[in-house]
């Protein structure tokens, strides 16, 4: 005879494996401080690179600027003021992705732990259909 | 009322019936008005302005993920704008890099907001989209509009400023790349197609006002009173316009065409999702107290229509639960919570 109750928990946890679950398992593997690390790296080496893209087409516009101050010997000056915007971009963006990256972590291990007690409740129902 | 309701379950079984299928239809369409809008503001490829071309774009849009078709996007405009001008494309894609790990990065799930602000906005129904996103998305939901809409103002700032640097037709070789890689003239290109990307603020009016209506709106549906998810759609359609009245002004340059039949557009359109998501009976209401061990309840129950009528049945109203039973229903929810105590204990228990 059909379980009704094992048919709902297994379509419910079906609907999850094919949607969120994907990627909640995925982010679920690591710890949670893994992830969180592993994350904001990847974020940071993207300001990082999108940075140098600006700081190049700043470069373009202003060539003469940047040739009068290399003459006059203030490159560094000019490097040191890129250097101060681009650390501060860097702690904005650490702080923002560590935050959601933690909540994201949070959400997707809340989601996960109801989707492993839905599989026990299958299990459960599974193990009194045999008997 | 209860004729409406019929109509409603039964287009939410057709739906259903064919769910795929429509979601792939309205996918199809929405990119068709994707690739249109881009090759009529474009448009020097000629190859992608086709329409076997644009249909066969738009078939391969309607079946990959969201992501994915960002990035086909992206590929069509960069090929036009190479079309238009090598620097200028170059340049453009380099924008687009740059948007993409600054803003768009953490927000997965939000094509369809990245890609329905510039259209919208260029049928003079971009203001439809703050209440719509409110519904539908988190606040969040900002940041790729307003990213979408300035790539719009970057794209005819380019089209505008960068003819300077395309290559005349007939000419070709080294010598036609060295003459659009003049230094003066590339440098004064690119500062004037930047000054007026940033020169046109609709993308920060965009900004605000998403902001402030999803906001708004997703503070208002968490209220328990009667119809807080209309009365919610309510608040975002005065919330925006508030800031459009009180932002706008101050922000110099901003379009703001269609303000009014945006707002209008955008009530109605989420009445009609809000209406098609979930419509409860709110006479019915239970208001309930119990206890367990652990915990005191206060419950408030409001029960569905549910879709259990048959063709030329009214519809039926699920029959709403003893009390007892409710409390049997939920604290067998609450064992199965993650942070029950006792369904742990229980667990733990059983693991022995």
């Amino acid at each position: 005879m059909l379980n009704i109750k094992k048919i709902r928990w297994m379509s419910q946890a079906s609907i999850y494996q094919k949607n969120e679950g994907i990627q909640d398992l995925k982010e679920n593997a690591f710890f949670a401080s893994d992830y969180v690390r592993y994350n904001v790296l990847k974020t940071l080496m993207g300001v990082t690179v999108a940075y140098v893209l600006i700081f190049g087409i700043y470069a373009v516009c202003n060539l003469e600027t940047i040739l009068s101050a290399a003459a006059n010997f203030k490159l560094t000056d000019l490097f040191q003021d890129a250097l101060r915007y681009y650390i501060i971009l860097l702690i904005i963006y650490a702080v923002v992705s560590a935050a959601v990256y933690a909540w994201r972590y949070h959400k997707s291990h809340e989601r996960v732990r109801i989707y492993y007690r839905m599989l026990k409740l299958i299990e459960k129902y599974g193990q009194e259909d045999r008997k | 009322m209860t004729q409406l309701l019929i109509y409603r379950e039964k287009i939410i079984r057709f739906f259903k019936e064919y769910e795929t299928w429509f979601i792939i239809l309205a996918k199809f369409l929405g990119m068709m008005l994707v690739f249109t809008y881009i090759n009529e503001s474009l448009g020097y490829y000629e190859l992608l302005g086709a329409a076997p071309v644009n249909v066969l774009l738009s078939l391969i849009c309607s079946i990959i993920p969201g992501s994915f078709t960002v990035f086909i996007v992206a590929v069509v405009i960069a090929a036009h704008m190479l079309k238009f001008s090598m620097i200028i494309g170059l340049l453009t894609i380099v924008v687009m890099v740059i948007i993409y790990l600054l803003f768009l990065k953490f927000s997965p799930g939000h094509a369809f907001v990245l890609l329905a602000a510039p259209v919208l906005l260029h049928y003079n129904l971009g203001y439809a989209l703050p209440v719509v996103a409110g519904l539908l998305f988190t606040p969040y939901a900002a940041i790729p509009a307003a990213a979408g809409i300035f790539m719009v103002s970057y794209l005819r700032a380019a089209v505008q400023y960068g003819g300077g640097l395309s290559v005349p037709a007939g000419v070709s070789g080294t010598a036609a790349l060295m003459e659009s890689l003049d230094p003066e003239k590339l440098a004064s290109s690119i500062t004037q197609i930047f000054t007026a990307t940033f020169g046109d603020k609709t993308f920060i009016l965009m900004l605000v006002l998403i902001l402030v209506t999803a906001a708004v709106m997703s503070v208002v549906s968490l209220f328990s009173f009667s119809y807080a998810w209309y009365v919610s759609i309510a608040a975002g359609v005065v919330a925006e316009l508030i800031s459009a009245i009180l932002v706008g002004p101050r922000i110099p340059d901003a379009g703001m065409p269609g303000l009014f039949t945006g707002i209008l557009f955008g009530a109605a359109a989420a009445v009609v999702i809000q209406f098609f998501r979930c419509v409860v009976d709110y006479k019915s209401r239970e208001l309930l107290q119990f206890e367990d061990e652990e915990y005191y309840y206060y419950v408030q129950a409001i029960p569905k229509y549910l879709a259990g009528i048959t063709s030329d049945e009214p519809p039926v109203e699920e029959k709403f639960p003893k009390k007892e039973d409710i409390i049997k229903i939920a604290s067998g929810v609450r064992n199965h919570l993650p942070s029950g105590k006792k369904a742990d204990k229980e667990q733990a228990e059983t693991e022995e």
